[in-house]
């Protein structure tokens, strides 16, 4: 818990489903909202998942920004498939992309599939064996 | 017009005139160029918007554009080489030849995963990755260390078996058609599996920095043509109208001069021994 940040506790603390678990490698706080929540103006952006844990000494940070919710197709976790998803490894981001299977893909492991953007995010901490990442020229 | 052989079968003069014409490229910038175009496509190419190297039916003839630009790169510092495959259904393990020093390399060490043997080892000062994605210059491969095997021949006949070519939505998901079945989003993975399996750099965005990747996608190329021969009446699909798709003669970027029905044919550039 000391790892988490007063803003991101407020900001998860304004959403709702908010859970606070301690796992192996790290603490990791989770929060998902639900479709009620969603606000009514479809151009709003809003962060609907977020989460944040230290990991193997790595400070992940992963969450969803942009989410349309008026969109059908959702991801394992429930998320709109039009939302973009966000992954930063210490601060720096780690390029990702949601799959039609609502699955997720990253730069680091463009050729298979994750479940869920954790684990995505675990994968790419892993792959670095402690390597900064760096910006990536589009 | 040149022929490309398996890998195995180069003579040691072959092997050293395709590793010396690469060692060239990457030299004069040529080569990190490619590595650039590469991760440009794979990390905008999306299921659920325009996407043209991956994850679409112009997988297949974006790669053959992208290997025959390369080749002729090579060809242009030595007329003599043309592109080796790997067929990974018989040289299948961390000790087959494709790995030796005086090709590809080995795997990567315990520990960093760096590759240390071979021309493309970052000690040797001639293979500096430029285009990557983290702090690492030099080339990595962890050879099986996913925990996953290489595909078998069975599992390239069953995807050679698939009668038509690709499906709609025409993305990773697409449940039937032989293209989403060797890029490997669905049945038993052919192309992404072998990314995986190799490890290091060649899992990522930027796969192009390990030279092996052009021998694999030499091999899917030559599965595409041995499944054009299999299959002669099925042809390229969509054929037209479909978003964020390239149709059978919708122009490819980047180079927006061809299309996927220009190169449905390689007999004018190459032919597979």
């Amino acid at each position: 818990m000391a790892d988490i940040r007063r803003r991101d506790l407020l900001k998860l603390a304004a959403t709702g489903v908010v859970a606070v678990t301690g796992v192996a490698g790290g603490t990791q706080l989770v929060t998902a909202t639900r479709s009620q929540a969603a606000p009514q103006d479809h151009n709003h952006s809003t962060a609907d998942e977020t989460f944040e844990e230290v990991y193997r000494g790595r400070r992940i940070e992963c969450g969803v920004s942009g989410a349309s919710h008026h969109h059908d197709r959702r991801t394992a976790l429930g998320v709109p498939l039009a939302a973009a998803p966000f992954v930063r490894i210490d601060e720096a981001e780690l390029h990702v992309m949601v799959n039609a299977d609502g699955s997720y893909t990253s730069v680091v492991n463009h050729y298979k599939s994750f479940r869920t953007l954790t684990d995505v995010a675990r994968a790419a901490v892993d792959d670095l064996n402690g390597a900064q990442l760096l910006p990536i020229r589009a | 017009m040149g022929t490309r052989k398996n890998q195995r079968d180069l003579t040691a003069a072959e092997k050293r005139d395709f590793v010396n014409a690469i060692l060239e490229l990457k030299r004069n910038g040529h080569y990190d160029r490619f590595v650039q175009t590469h991760n440009h496509f794979i990390t905008s190419d999306t299921d659920d918007s325009v996407r043209v190297g991956h994850r679409s039916p112009s997988f297949l003839p974006w790669h053959r554009r992208f290997l025959l630009e390369f080749e002729q790169a090579l060809q242009a510092v030595n007329p003599a080489v043309t592109l080796p495959y790997w067929d990974w259904t018989v040289d299948r393990s961390a000790t087959s030849s494709v790995w030796a020093p005086d090709f590809m390399g080995g795997d990567g060490r315990a520990g960093d995963g760096q590759v240390t043997t071979g021309p493309f080892a970052y000690g040797s000062g001639n293979w500096t990755l430029t285009v990557r994605a983290d702090s690492r210059p030099y080339l990595r491969r962890q050879l099986g260390g996913s925990g996953d095997v290489l595909p078998t021949a069975a599992d390239v006949r069953s995807v050679l078996a698939i009668a038509t070519y690709d499906a709609a939505p025409w993305n990773s998901r697409a449940a039937t058609g032989f293209r989403n079945s060797v890029e490997g989003w669905r049945g038993p993975n052919l192309h992404n599996r072998v990314h995986v399996w190799v490890g290091g750099n060649m899992q990522t965005g930027m796969s192009p920095n390990d030279p092996v990747f052009w021998l694999h996608h030499c091999y899917i190329d030559k599965l595409w043509s041995d499944w054009q021969r299999a299959h002669p009446g099925s042809g390229y699909l969509p054929v037209g109208g479909t978003p964020d798709v390239v149709d059978l003669h919708d122009a490819m970027a980047p180079w927006n001069n061809v299309t996927p029905a220009d190169v449905l044919s390689h007999t004018a550039w190459y032919s597979y021994a």
